[in-house]
């Protein structure tokens, strides 16, 4: 190997060893990363629920049902809301859904069965997992792709691994500006 | 001292034996043998200007009535109009550069045809429902080209599909990377990591235009080194940062790059080195200034002091490419 071929060999293996580190980086954790905490969310929730209840007068409100955990409880609440804030657009029904982080498959449940589960509200799971939205951040001029503006696709990310989620989402366009899952917390044992 | 007194003078000398026949011969040999590398030289004329331009021209007309008659065109028409102009491009190249008269004109259709080739793949792809905006169908569309144009270059031997391989594995690299980016939790900075991925190309184009410089190849060696240089300078700046974002490393290490850069333009014999490494230089001083001394010295002092150093770096840039690279370029 002369002094010559040295610089194109290297010239070669600087970009093939930077591709396997950064390969590396990105599926090796993922082989020792074992999400543990399955959640529970919920689809077909308007963004543009009302914040707090506010009453007129008996003639000009209506009432709208939302989830909320209360006392790690999952509870139905009913807020009467006046009739021009309520978001009459969004024609879906809400439904629940049980994420199994393991199998990484959901599974959907009624009301009552969801009232069963201990839920923590925390964004951080107790094994140090959070959901995030879109599949990637970054990207710079000329390098912007498709990918990195995907926000109807969800993961999990934490301890250096990011796990796709293979959630139930609604189909309908519509719902694209809005909050398509909605969190509601970590089954807890 | 004209001819006849020369000679005169050698017989004297020699009869004295304070010359020797082997040292006249060696100094006759040294006046034989071109004393500087003269770099190649890729002479460019009218006609090869002309087949350039009409290679672009061609290029924007088929780019133009694909593009006018999109909706009306099936897959097929698309896809031949593209992919099959790159391929048929390719094989006129292939036929002109068998003669020595239309070598030049052969390397026009080859470019053509590179041109042609991207623009029919990605036809082709988004023909066949790929997304074509995302980093994977690009990472393919660029393992297909690059590996297309390092056979074309193991096979038909010609100089020209070394460059479009250079290029190709260049896109592969950045739109793999990009993907692979793409599903990281770690990496939180893109334009750092983009950043990190230009150092590393572009120390690939210099130790690669090293390589070209002893081969055949040499031509390579110059936009080698330019696009190296700018990269991997214009990356090791920007990795610095700016006040009070700076990262210090960065900032304290960019001046000793600097003038190994300089001092590689000496030893590589390169223009571009000096030039660049200079040029850097300056810009280099102006940032730092701007960063850390407008305050304390305040603008017009600190412009005052900016000026000299440049002109300081202008006379030390002509200084040693007249001592040292002048000859070459000759």
């Amino acid at each position: 190997m002369n002094k010559q071929n040295i610089s194109l060999y290297i010239g070669i293996a600087i970009p093939v060893l930077m591709v396997m580190f950064v390969a590396g980086s990105v599926y090796l954790p993922r082989l020792f990363s074992t999400p543990q905490y399955s959640f529970l969310y919920a689809t077909g929730v308007s963004y543009h629920g009302p914040a707090k209840p506010v009453i007129l007068n008996r003639q000009d409100y209506d009432t709208q049902e939302r989830y909320v955990v209360r006392g790690e409880r999952l509870v139905k609440e009913t807020v009467k809301v006046p009739l021009g804030e309520i978001d009459y657009t969004t024609p879906f029904e809400t439904k629940l859904y049980l994420q199994n982080t393991q199998t990484n498959a959901s599974q959907e449940i009624s009301f009552d069965e969801a009232q069963k589960l201990r839920l923590n509200t925390e964004a951080l799971s107790p094994d140090g997992y959070k959901i995030a939205r879109g599949s990637g951040g970054g990207g710079v001029f000329p390098f912007f792709f498709n990918e990195n503006s995907d926000f109807s696709s969800y993961s999990l990310i934490g301890h250096g691994a990011r796990h796709k989620l293979n959630l139930k989402q609604p189909a309908d366009t519509q719902q694209y500006y809005y909050d398509k899952i909605t969190f509601l917390g970590w089954v807890m044992p | 001292m004209d001819k006849q007194e020369l000679l005169s003078e050698i017989s004297l000398l020699a009869a004295q034996g304070d010359l020797q026949q082997e040292e006249m011969l060696a100094a006759f040999r040294q006046a034989q043998t071109p004393k500087t590398i003269q770099p190649p030289r890729s002479r460019w004329n009218l006609a090869e200007i002309l087949y350039y331009i009409g290679g672009l021209i061609v290029l924007i007309g088929v780019v133009v009535l694909v593009g006018q008659n999109w909706e009306v065109l099936n897959s097929f028409t698309k896809i031949m109009a593209t992919l099959g102009s790159g391929i048929a491009a390719f094989i006129v190249g292939t036929l002109f550069i068998q003669s020595a008269n239309t070598t030049r004109l052969g390397q026009a259709f080859y470019v053509l045809s590179a041109i042609l080739n991207t623009v029919g793949l990605v036809v082709t792809f988004d023909q066949a429902g790929w997304q074509t905006g995302t980093a994977a169908t690009q990472s393919i569309m660029a393992a297909i080209l690059a590996g297309a144009y390092i056979c074309a270059r193991l096979w038909l031997k010609r100089k020209v599909f070394t460059a479009f391989g250079v290029i190709f594995s260049t896109g592969l690299f950045y739109s793999f990377m990009t993907y692979l980016f793409g599903r990281d939790a770690s990496f939180e900075d893109g334009l750092k990591f983009y950043e990190y991925l230009t150092l590393a190309v572009s120390v690939s184009y210099l130790l690669l235009g090293y390589y070209f410089s002893r081969s055949e190849e040499r031509l390579l060696t110059g936009p080698l080194y330019t696009f190296g240089l700018l990269g991997f300078l214009g990356a090791s700046l920007a990795l610095g940062g700016w006040s009070p974002n700076q990262n210090v490393f960065w900032e304290l290490i960019f001046p000793a790059i600097i003038f190994c850069v300089i001092y590689l333009s000496i030893h590589l014999k390169s223009r571009a080195f000096l030039i660049l490494g200079a040029l850097y230089l300056m810009g280099y001083i102006l940032k730092i200034t701007a960063e850390y001394f407008t305050d304390s010295l305040g603008w017009p002092l600190a412009l005052v002091i900016v000026g000299l150093l440049l002109m300081a770096i202008g006379y030390l840039t002509f200084y040693l490419n007249k001592k040292y690279l002048k000859r070459i370029y000759k």
